[in-house]
């Protein structure tokens, strides 16, 4: 593709432009991303493709069948009649937080011990960090280091990764760095909030694992509260 | 009855050079677009692999086109859908080749571009981290973002005003360049 060159442009650029090349070149180089983890992208890409084949199929089959459908539902005398939709099961608001007498503390969990969440999604820690895997894609396991230098333990935090449909989302991440012990997760939904469940390992090592299942994905900020019902740590 | 060609070769060995080679630009590129270096390579990875499901259908000469476009439409599809949210603190990742010197003031310079890319909309955002991080004229923005190039200088001269009036942006010291950043 044929494109003015940058530099022509670059002239017409109003002053704080340079800056801010300077500020994001400065910030992108901050990091140092790991190794192209090819094998884990190539096995994603694969199960899209088959489930992208799946859905061609699927979709071909429900064209070829919905003629028959519509007409063994509605007759050739259905005139007028009016086909209401399937019943919406409406999604059930998890209940809020609140005051109990002995505040719920962390499960332990041994290094490599799976806990499964829904079926296809578990989860399991080890002293690098969190292992999960989700619904769709039950054969990768998917990581996220606590060990990397790219989360700073030493300030609250608190991060989310989700796999998603429009009806269901599998939510999971790490807490680290708040003072006193983690008590409970929220994330905030249309639906009110969802709560979920936490896992550390023993030895109080200063971070931990959140997860829980929502049935929205329409999701809004995380809140982890320590036993005392004060902010561990927060996303908003 | 529908079906796929057997055209796309997934295993067709460029993509795995193609991968190798782009890898850390992205990251950094999705980086800027996110603001958490988690997301970003998450970001990247779902990139990618959705890139190599179709690879055998990517036009050779515009690979980094179509990859630039799925990176700009999966973050914005992200953040539409809130499936994920952004740390707005800056994060202490592991640095090499980098003297001590000057580290806090640059540390605080890029928490402070953080902290003002985040308070951008997603287009805005996309917008400046294209034309003043990947450096691409207006007109290929426009293509990436499938809207006009008017749209786009809309969209750079509001989120400028909006870095301009940031204080966080306003007050950061100057950042000092690394090597290998342009210009």
């Amino acid at each position: 593709m044929n494109h003015p060159d940058p530099a022509a442009e670059r002239d017409a650029e109003p002053a704080e432009a340079g800056r801010l090349r300077e500020a994001l070149a400065a910030a992108a180089y901050d990091v140092t991303p790991s190794r192209v983890p090819l094998a884990a992208v190539e096995r994603r890409g694969r199960m899209i493709r088959r489930r992208r084949r799946t859905t061609v199929l699927g979709a071909g089959c429900a064209v070829l069948l919905a003629p028959l459908a519509f007409v063994t539902l509605h007759g050739p005398d259905d005139g007028g009649r009016v086909t209401r939709p399937a019943a919406v099961v409406s999604a059930s608001p998890t209940p809020s937080a609140s005051p109990t007498v002995s505040a719920p503390t962390p499960r332990i969990v041994d290094p490599g011990e799976r806990v499964t969440a829904a079926p296809g999604f578990v989860l399991w820690l080890t002293e690098e960090g969190k292992h999960w895997t989700t619904p769709d894609m039950p054969e990768l396991d998917q990581f996220r280091s606590v060990v990397d230098g790219n989360i700073d333990r030493g300030s609250p935090g608190v991060s989310m990764q989700s796999e998603s449909s429009p009806t269901r989302a599998y939510l999971s991440g790490l807490y680290y760095g708040g003072e006193g012990t983690a008590s409970v997760v929220e994330v905030a939904s249309k639906d009110g909030p969802v709560r979920g469940s936490l896992l550390e390992l023993p030895g109080n090592p200063g971070w931990g694992v959140w997860y829980a299942v929502a049935d929205t994905d329409d999701l809004g900020g995380i809140t982890v509260r320590d036993t005392e019902g004060r902010v561990y740590a927060t996303l908003p | 009855m529908p079906h796929e060609t057997s055209a796309a070769l997934p295993e067709h060995p460029d993509f795995a050079a193609y991968a190798g080679a782009a890898w850390a630009r992205l990251v950094r590129t999705a980086l800027l677009l996110t603001g958490d270096f988690h997301e970003a390579e998450d970001l990247v990875q779902t990139t990618l692999a959705k890139v190599y499901a179709r690879w055998g259908r990517v036009p050779p000469d515009d690979v980094d086109f179509y990859v630039r476009r799925s990176l700009v439409n999966n973050n914005i599809s992200r953040t539409r859908r809130r499936r994920v949210t952004h740390l707005l603190m800056p994060f202490l990742p592991e640095r090499v080749h980098q003297s001590d010197r000057g580290h806090a003031e640059s540390v605080e310079s890029r928490a402070a571009i953080t902290e003002a890319l985040a308070s951008l909309s997603t287009r805005q955002r996309t917008v400046l981290v294209l034309r003043y991080w990947e450096d691409l004229p207006e007109t290929a923005i426009a293509e990436v973002l499938n809207c006009s190039p008017g749209t786009v200088k809309t969209h750079a001269r509001r989120g400028l005003e909006a870095l301009r009036s940031h204080p966080a942006f306003a007050a950061a010291e100057r950042p000092h360049p690394l090597p290998g950043a342009r210009p």
